[in-house]
């Protein structure tokens, strides 16, 4: 099989995301069960000694510590004069010419998961007990009760998904948004598999555009450690982060916070 | 969307903003060149006071309000689908026709606030926000006050025509018009 291409990449603000795409070949044993259905319908043979369909992998980190220089920084009392910010929602598109990732091919539907402490907490009372007890029931939830002080707690840890599956065969997308109730998205995927690409057998080649971008009312100013303690009317500050999210970061991720380009063939 | 400005462009309107002595919630807003109505989606406006802003219209999908000072403001018609208003002061808030989908309002005062013809509430919830003093009104009420109003006058719209007079055999129009007296 002829190597494939590396891709281009490129990441504005690392800091805040950072992403890589990965391709590699599908093993002939690895088509089995997807190609056996399609040469089925379509009527050809199944046993192509060229292989047209390519895994394609994602590596994504998000952070919420990237440093920019601020306007205002020295009227607001910030030394070194920047803040850094982070996101809570952003969207992943591929913009597929000469190949489409079929639906059924798609895995990645719900990886960047974590677990919570629901809100909820039921309390009820009882009378001569004492222990702690933990149980795991059907996913996705777990619940732990504890016997105290005549008192009985439940608190539920449900998991949240924080990345949904969009768009269709030609421009899959795939958003990714904060459930935590933390300020920004955080966390790392690593090589985790998208779906699997199904090159047009005539033209024989591919090309893939893939954008990370970002509403600007998904910038989330976090300040970093800066030891900001200025006393600033609640009114002004809250306006600043905004006026300076939406009218001065989010420009500068236009078109896209992070981009990347492959072609094949 | 807010225009997009340069680096010295926003630095001078946020010292124009620092050095203010009001601290007007539309004021500051327009000097650093925010629409209050378009702009606020998903911002942190925790803790601020909007006392008698009027907010009519605006998109506040996603905000977090929570503690915010909102009495006597004017939410009407906003959309504050999945907005965090937990323990915000919504003392006599106008929110007429207001969009509350998935909207927090844990532990917020609610006394004398105006929830007309809201979208996103439940029974329980209504029934919760009149216990602590609100005013709520459901589309079912408004729709007869409409036409009882009409009726009044004389006219009514059946299936869009008008008909000039009240028909004495159509028993559903005669009793209402009999229970209204």
């Amino acid at each position: 099989m002829p190597s494939l291409p590396e891709p281009d990449i490129e990441n504005r603000f690392p800091d805040c995301v950072a992403m890589k795409l990965h391709f590699d070949w599908v093993q002939p044993k690895q088509k089995g069960a997807l190609s056996s259905i399609l040469s089925k319908l379509t009527g050809q043979a199944s046993e192509d000694s060229e292989p047209f369909e390519i895994n394609m992998y994602l590596t994504i980190n998000f952070n919420g510590e990237q440093e920019i220089e601020v306007p205002g920084a020295r009227a607001l009392g910030i030394s070194g004069g920047k803040a850094t910010f982070g996101i809570q929602r952003g969207k992943l598109l591929l913009h597929l010419t000469g190949c489409k990732m079929l639906l059924e091919a798609v895995t990645l539907n719900a990886p960047l998961k974590v677990s919570i402490a629901a809100e909820t907490q039921q309390e009820k009372a009882s009378e001569g007990k004492l222990g702690f007890s933990v149980s795991v029931t059907d996913k996705p939830s777990l619940r732990a009760e504890g016997i105290l002080g005549g008192r009985t707690v439940q608190k539920m840890a449900t998991e949240v998904w924080q990345v949904q599956k969009t768009g269709g065969e030609q421009q899959p997308g795939w958003i990714f948004a904060v459930e935590t109730g933390d300020p920004t998205l955080r966390g790392l995927l690593a090589l985790e598999k998208l779906g699997s690409l199904q090159v047009d057998e005539q033209s024989k080649t591919c090309k893939v555009e893939a954008t990370f971008t970002v509403r600007g009312e998904d910038i989330v100013l976090t300040w970093g450690q800066m030891g900001w303690t200025s006393n600033i009317v609640r009114n002004k500050l809250a306006l600043i982060e905004r006026a300076i999210a939406l009218r001065y970061i989010a420009p500068q991720l236009e078109p896209a916070l992070s981009e990347v380009k492959w072609q094949y063939g | 969307m807010a225009e997009p400005a340069s680096f010295q462009e926003l630095n001078a309107a946020i010292e124009q903003v620092l050095q203010a002595q009001t601290d007007d919630f539309s004021a500051i807003a327009s000097t650093l060149g925010l629409n209050p109505l378009t702009d606020l989606a998903g911002a942190n406006l925790s803790g601020v006071n909007l006392e008698h802003v009027d907010l009519s219209g605006a998109n506040l999908r996603g905000t977090n309000l929570s503690n915010a000072k909102l009495g006597w403001a004017k939410l009407n018609h906003a959309n504050l689908s999945g907005a965090n208003l937990q323990g915000a002061d919504l003392n006599a808030t106008q929110l007429c026709r207001a969009i509350l989908l998935g909207a927090t309002l844990l532990g917020a005062n609610v006394q004398g606030a105006h929830f007309g013809f809201v979208l996103g509430l439940t029974e329980m919830n209504k029934a919760d926000l009149k216990a602590r003093g609100a005013t709520v009104k459901d589309v079912r009420q408004g729709k007869m006050r409409r036409y009882v109003g009409r009726k009044r006058r004389g006219r009514i719209i059946v299936n869009g025509k008008k008909l000039r007079k009240v028909q004495s055999q159509n028993s559903s129009i005669g009793n209402s018009q009999n229970n209204n007296r």
